[in-house]
């Protein structure tokens, strides 16, 4: 699964650099570097000359031309290595990523004429490849670039406020309390965690003028990617020793600081996931198996929420250190990443059909039994039935990103919405349209104004009046998922009465309280 | 050294002649051919230095390399000529030949593991996220029938 993501992200970053000026498809390169030019222009150069000496030794290595017939022989044009191309044939490449402006999405071409010789430019008469298309568009793509950075800035930080604020009321209104308002709990706590890294990073690291490699970048972790891309370039940015002959070696300290960092975002977000299926899990059982509520073993969840994901993070981490162990671990062009996306798109399937089972057990029992119980129990459920797709949906979509231009950006601002402002999401939907907590915060309120009035002498009258108002706000509305009285309720009472006689024991309770 | 001791404030004076050169007086191959050797022993010097395993690696000993393209790409432009061209290139492959013989072909530096040893990586955490679903379903189901 790999979302195709253009350079949007690395030719963000020639904003926040100093641009390199852009060399003439295939000129010769500028003269000698001197010790204090810029950052970008030596990574490109380094890249630049490892490519030409690795051209070299290929030419030198392959077999001689085998096909029949003229042919243009492998050369090396500069930039780029070109194998022994038949007469009369175009060649392809990707764009090379020496300089911050080439999208290493693009092609180049490189055109073998019928004679047997490589194409020359009318201008100068001289041997050509066409990388104009290169950096033909981005000035495009970073401004695409910059819009789906504060995007997510936005969107994170949204998450972070809105989970924030619903993790407060969990917390301050012990009334709310039950075992799936603490399964709620955690998973916010997770979505926190989650927005606060990618935070830091996008805050932090991405304007410290570093280039960005581009790379196929899987679903979940594009972001997460190019974050850790400048890292890894952090890391070995360092000057030319001219001395020795040999750049300096990026920290030790540096390189593993990076991979921990790297561990623990894909900890937490297949954190992420399986608390997801803990909800899932929660009301399965509840509903399917019918167990009674609250009285459920909550360690199972937590094992399963906190401490499974241990499990494919520690061995994607060994794994990667021991085959793949890249700079900063960030490439994606490893399958070692379907190690931790494996368990988590399970964790999603599981979910789904966890879900489907239980609105047909609970569409069953409606059939035939009419109770108001079922339709309550299927309101419950409905906040999970939404977010679970919403969640999953960007694993089945990504890989289908569509080529043409206009569909293209609006799949990815669509796609960056989706993804970004999921921990608002999954607040907004478990927290703020949970019509129990909007009786409680309501009810708190109306009791905050009255002792605020009464603290300004006001006449008591209004008292008892706005009492019995939130008390009957409170009766009008379920509590059901967490109370235990409804399960002994609807269990005993099999006719419409059930529905008046729990909003009775409900303002029978507020009362008292 | 010689590429190093040319004044970097001359170099854009020199390129602009033989700019002009060109258009004047061609591309001379024979003398460039006469000049190139010259950027291959600063080469060579350099890379006595260097100890002789560390010749495969190119990090050991990018600065000499860089030092060496730019050599012939000052040289190649004072005769008038273009680079890169076919003769230039056939002269670098000759210094790569003379030190590089015996490298390998770099592979990619870093590799999948085999499928035998992938798949299962793969597909043991996902079983196991399976059974552990499974599991806590069952204990919660437990639970009941404790009660």
């Amino acid at each position: 699964m790999k979302f195709i993501f253009t350079c949007r992200c690395f030719a963000l970053f020639v904003l926040l650099n100093q641009p390199t000026p852009i060399l003439p498809a295939s000129s010769n390169l500028t003269y000698q570097p001197m010790d204090h030019e810029p950052f970008l222009y030596m990574l490109g150069r380094k890249k630049l000359l490892d490519a030409q000496y690795k051209c070299y030794e290929r030419m030198e290595q392959l077999p001689p031309y085998q096909g029949e017939g003229l042919y243009c022989n492998r050369t090396w044009d500069g930039w780029m290595c070109w194998d022994d191309t038949p007469a009369g044939a175009m060649s392809y490449q990707f764009c090379p990523d020496y300089f911050p402006d080439f999208d290493p999405m693009e092609k180049v071409t490189k055109y073998c004429d019928e004679k047997g010789v490589w194409f020359k430019h009318p201008e100068n008469n001289r041997t050509w490849s066409n990388y104009t298309l290169c950096n033909a568009f981005t000035p495009e793509k970073l401004q695409n670039a910059y819009v789906l950075y504060y995007l997510a800035l936005v969107g994170h930080s949204m998450s972070i406020f809105t989970l924030v604020i619903s993790l407060g009321i969990f917390m301050l209104f012990r009334s709310l309390a039950c075992q799936r308002v603490t399964l709620h709990k955690n998973m916010f706590l997770t979505y926190i965690l989650n927005s606060i890294i990618i935070i830091i990073h996008l805050v932090e690291v991405v304007p410290n003028g570093e280039l960005v490699r581009r790379d196929p970048v899987s679903s979940h972790d594009f972001v997460f990617n190019f974050i850790f891309e400048t890292l890894q370039l952090k890391a070995s940015a360092l000057p030319l020793e001219q001395e020795e002959g040999k750049m300096k070696e990026p920290k030790d300290r540096e390189v593993v600081t990076c991979k921990i960092l790297h561990f623990f975002h894909q900890y937490m977000m297949a954190c992420n996931y399986f608390w997801m299926l803990c909800e899932g899990i929660y009301l399965h059982t509840l509903i399917v198996v019918a167990v009674f509520a609250n009285s459920q073993r909550m360690l199972w969840y937590y094992l399963l929420g906190w401490g499974f994901p241990l499990v494919p993070t520690i061995i994607h981490a060994i794994t990667r250190a021991l085959y793949f162990n890249d700079n900063c671990w960030l490439s994606v062009d490893t399958h070692l990443l379907y190690i931790i996306h494996g368990p988590v798109m399970a964790a999603l399937v599981v979910n789904f059909f966890f879900l489907l089972n239980i609105v047909r057990v609970l569409v069953t029992k409606m059939r035939q039994t009419h109770e108001a119980e079922s339709y309550m129990y299927l309101k419950a459920v409905k906040a999970t039935m939404i977010l679970v797709p919403l969640l999953g949906i960007q694993f089945v979509v990504f890989p289908w990103r569509p080529s043409n231009k206009l569909l293209g950006k609006i799949y990815d601002y669509l796609m960056h919405s989706l993804i970004h402002f999921q921990g608002f999401f999954v607040a907004t939907i478990y927290c703020f349209c949970n019509n129990e907590v909007q009786t409680t915060v309501k009810r708190q309120w109306n009791q905050f104004k009255i002792q605020w009035s009464q603290r300004w002498g006001r006449r008591p009258a209004n008292r008892s009046a706005s009492r019995a108002a939130a008390s009957a706000e409170a009766g009008d509305l379920p509590v059901y998922i967490c109370h235990q009285e409804l399960r002994e309720l609807g269990a005993n009472n099999h006719d419409q009465e059930g529905a008046e006689i729990i909003a009775l024991n409900i303002i029978e309770q507020e009362s008292s309280a | 050294m010689e590429a190093r001791a040319r004044p970097p404030h001359l170099l854009p004076l020199l390129l602009l002649l033989c700019g002009e050169c060109a258009r004047v007086c061609g591309c001379n191959e024979t003398r460039m051919l006469e000049r190139l050797p010259v950027c291959g022993k600063a080469f060579a010097d350099m890379m006595h230095k260097v100890d002789v395993w560390k010749w495969c690696n190119l990090s050991e000993f990018i600065v000499y390399y860089e030092s060496f393209t730019n050599c012939t790409e000052v040289e190649t432009n004072i005769v008038g000529c273009y680079w890169p061209n076919p003769l230039a290139q056939g002269f670098i492959t000759g210094i790569h030949r003379q030190f590089f013989a015996n490298c390998t072909v770099d592979r990619p530096h870093w590799e999948d593991p085999p499928d035998e040893v992938l798949i299962p990586l793969i597909a043991v955490p996902v079983l196991l996220t399976v059974a552990m679903a499974g599991l806590v379903v069952w204990r919660s189901k437990r639970t009941d029938q404790l009660l």
